[in-house]
């Protein structure tokens, strides 16, 4: 595992099977953010045009099914939720790539 | 333009069937008439019926004057108006700035295409849901979304959406355009499409600028930035035009389909730009030559510019990265030669010296150097690394005429050393009456660093990379926002500013000491500068002279290749959808109107042949509009490249 690799273990699913232990390669999830363009409008630490990814994780941080429905935001676009920005699709994600996406911003300190 | 008795002559036209209608302020477009040269025909210019039908053939300014511009007080964090705005945007000039040095940089702002709302982004009742969803469409998306993040999102949706939201209710420009006089009535437009209603130009060009004979009646050659890697060419006798494939040296060079881009009103989902080169600007050299400032590859630089190589611009500031470079096409052999650098290029000009040096900007000022390429060397030797050079912009702030230690641009004064001003330039120029180069540093509304805009003077010395220095002059107080930068043969230098002038600076008109710790900031010397307003009100609710309109660039026509005077400044206008020239002191606006949205990036003069007066000389533009389907004509809609004359009269031919 890269050095700047840390494990995220996942909130309990809805479920009630184990939690999931589910491994972010912060630093390669980092570069796909910038190559999709994901950090023109987002940062980790604070708002730009879209909220700061600490906040999306803190917002969903209690939420089991978060990982599934932002992954969902993340392709088909989504708003309402913080201010009245929407967020268009992403057509240039692929699933794989949105739920790596999300596995990192979910993962924010 | 008609003359005062309305009679008017369309000159040198081929033989076609042409259709021919009356356009002017106050006025309603006539109905189109078909005729051929040789015949004549009589037009009934119609009055418009009110002044919402009259309005529409003004320039954007005169629309886009109509956006709100947050007041003085909104940028103090904590304030009420300060709501939803960035916490970086901390003064109203920076916020004018990036309106004009960014939004309208790429956008015919108040054009018809930017105050109507196409009904995809209508949808949603709140309007500002509406230009969220305009400013994410196409593949400028991620560009348009930084620029939003430096003004405060929230804030500058509001302000559009609002502008917008006025002027489908019924609200009308408050000030009306003059119809041209004197001058203005003889100017000349000519036009051709070229490239493809899908592709944009950034800049064209025609001869070499330090000997416009050159090329005599040859091809016309464009810059397609980010659209496409087809460079445009127009044969102005022939009539024809084609392209030419500009290459990449590295197959992993990035691509505009890479972009994230939202749904079009024009285009849908469809990715009309499909660009790797990037080709920003062009200049032709005396054997005519053209060189580009083009990527040729990924971002990251090879190792001879970074830390550790033994170049000697490296070992003073090593780069990391570039995110253009060059290339120079040989009409003669249709070959291609890709030039790897490290500093990131953007305009390019020749200098006056033996080396034929090509000097370069980089655009935004985060690299902190200045480039070169000695273009002799490198022909005969096609040694990439040995023939460029670059230097940091260091100011001799102990006064002791020389370059020694520096401190960095964000550190206090030390007296023992110089400081070094973390600037590149976007405009740049050598001086054409010594050996000095200048250059032009952007605003915090382009730039998005906490400084103002600044006019840079570079003394090489005799190893500019640890030789140079430079002296930095800051616009007078009251004024901001400098982009684009020439200089006469006479050795005055001009700038088109974002407060809304056209300035001239003489350096020889300086009272005070020019180094020294005093200079640090570039507040010395506001007796060398001299404004000229550009034409058009202010914003409706902005109290500060100036005007609304704004210029991209500023040219000057050191040889009279137009017909208006040796030296004259030419300021691509394109808030009033004009060109702007200054002469003998007074400013004259020649107005482009059809089709309306005109908006160019860069001038150049040409000389075909001296002895047949305006017939055989001119200027050559093109559209450096990003959405030519935004201006009249829509999707249909072609770039153009302009070839601008002057008549002695309305009525010559």
């Amino acid at each position: 595992m890269p050095r700047n690799s840390l494990r995220l273990h996942a909130a309990a699913l809805a479920s009630g099977f184990a939690a999931a232990v589910v491994s972010v390669d912060a630093g390669a999830s980092e570069s796909l953010a910038r190559d999709r363009g994901c950090l023109s409008c987002h940062a980790v630490q604070t708002k730009v045009v879209g909220p700061a990814y600490k906040d999306v994780a803190a917002k969903y941080a209690d939420q089991p099914d978060a990982e599934d429905r932002l992954v969902q935001k993340v392709l088909k676009g989504g708003g309402g939720n913080w201010g009245f920005i929407p967020m268009p699709p992403n057509t240039n994600v692929s699933d794989e790539e949105a739920r790596t996406l999300v596995r990192w911003i979910l993962s924010s300190p | 333009m008609t003359d005062d008795q309305g009679r008017f002559v369309v000159p040198q036209l081929p033989a076609a069937n042409y259709q021919v209608w009356a356009r002017g302020y106050g006025l309603v477009d006539s109905a189109r008439s078909t005729t051929r040269p040789g015949h004549q025909i009589r037009l009934q210019a119609i009055t418009a019926s009110d002044e919402k039908a009259a309005a529409r053939f003004y320039p954007g300014m005169y629309w886009y004057a109509l956006l709100d511009i947050p007041k003085t007080e909104d940028f103090v964090a904590g304030s009420p108006g300060n709501q939803g705005m960035a916490a970086t945007m901390k003064l109203q000039s920076a916020w004018v700035d990036t309106v004009k040095n960014m939004c309208q940089s790429c956008h015919a702002l108040g054009s018809e295409g930017m105050r109507n709302v196409p009904a995809l982004f209508r949808k949603n009742a709140d309007s500002r849901v509406g230009w969220a969803m305009r400013t994410q469409a196409g593949q400028a998306q991620p560009y348009m979304a930084v620029v939003l993040g430096s003004m405060g999102p929230e804030k500058a949706l509001t302000l559009f959406a609002d502008w917008t939201d006025r002027i489908a209710t019924g609200e009308l420009p408050f000030d009306k355009p003059s119809r041209p006089v004197g001058v203005e009535r003889n100017v000349v437009f000519t036009m051709w499409d070229w490239a493809s209603p899908k592709h944009y130009q950034h800049d064209a060009i025609s001869t070499d600028k330090r000997a416009p004979t050159l090329n005599a009646n040859g091809l016309i050659y464009g810059s397609p930035e980010e659209s496409t890697d087809l460079v445009p060419t127009l044969d102005p006798i022939r009539n024809v035009a084609a392209t030419i494939t500009h290459p990449f040296r590295d197959p992993k060079t990035p691509s505009s389909l890479d972009l994230a881009h939202g749904e079009s009103a024009y285009w849908g989902m469809e990715q009309i730009w499909d660009g790797h080169t990037s080709i920003h600007n062009l200049i032709m050299d005396e054997t005519k030559k053209v060189w580009f400032s083009a990527r040729i590859r990924p971002e990251a630089n090879p190792d001879f510019c970074k830390k550790g190589s033994s170049h000697p611009s490296a070992q003073v500031v090593p780069l990391a990265t570039s995110v253009r470079q060059l290339s120079v096409y040989d009409p003669a052999t249709k070959k291609w030669d890709l030039i790897n650098t490290c500093f990131t290029t953007h305009h390019v000009y020749f200098g006056h010296d033996a080396d034929n040096t090509l000097w370069s900007s980089s655009g935004g000022p985060q690299s902190g150097v200045v480039g070169w390429l000695n273009t002799k060397k490198y022909l005969e030797t096609h040694d990439e690394e040995g023939s460029q050079g670059w230097t940091p912009l260091i100011i001799d702030t102990n006064g002791n005429g020389k370059r020694d230690a520096y401190v960095e641009a964000n550190q206090p004064l030390d007296p023992t050393k110089d400081k070094r001003v973390m600037a590149a330039f976007y405009g740049i120029m050598p001086n054409p009456v010594d050996d000095t180069i200048w250059g032009q540093a952007m605003d915090r509304g382009f730039s998005r660093v906490d400084q103002p805009g600044y006019l840079i003077r570079v003394s090489p010395g005799s190893d500019p990379a640890n030789t140079a220095l430079v002296e930095i002059y800051q616009p007078p107080e009251g004024t901001f926002g400098p982009r684009g930068l020439d200089i006469g043969l006479d050795g005055k230098v001009w700038t088109a500013l974002s407060s809304g002038q056209v300035a001239s600076f003489d350096r020889s008109l300086c009272k005070g000491p020019l180094n020294g710790p005093t200079t640090a900031e570039g507040k010395q010397c506001p007796e060398g500068w001299k404004l000229y307003p550009l034409p058009g009100p202010q914003f409706k609710n902005l109290k500060e002279p100036g005007s609304a309109n704004h210029a991209y660039y500023v040219w000057v026509d050191r040889f009279n290749t137009f017909g208006l005077g040796a030296n004259v400044p030419i300021a691509s206008a394109n808030g009033g959808e004009a060109l702007v020239a200054i002469v003998n002191e007074k400013v004259v606006n020649l107005r482009m109107p059809y089709p309306l949205g005109f908006f160019t990036k860069n001038v150049d003069g040409r000389i075909d042949d001296p002895r047949t007066g305006w017939k055989g000389r001119g200027l050559w533009t093109t559209s450096g509009n990003r959405t030519t389907f935004h201006n009249e004509g829509g999707v249909d809609n072609y770039p153009k490249v302009y070839k601008v004359q002057m008549r002695p009269d309305p009525l010559a031919f």
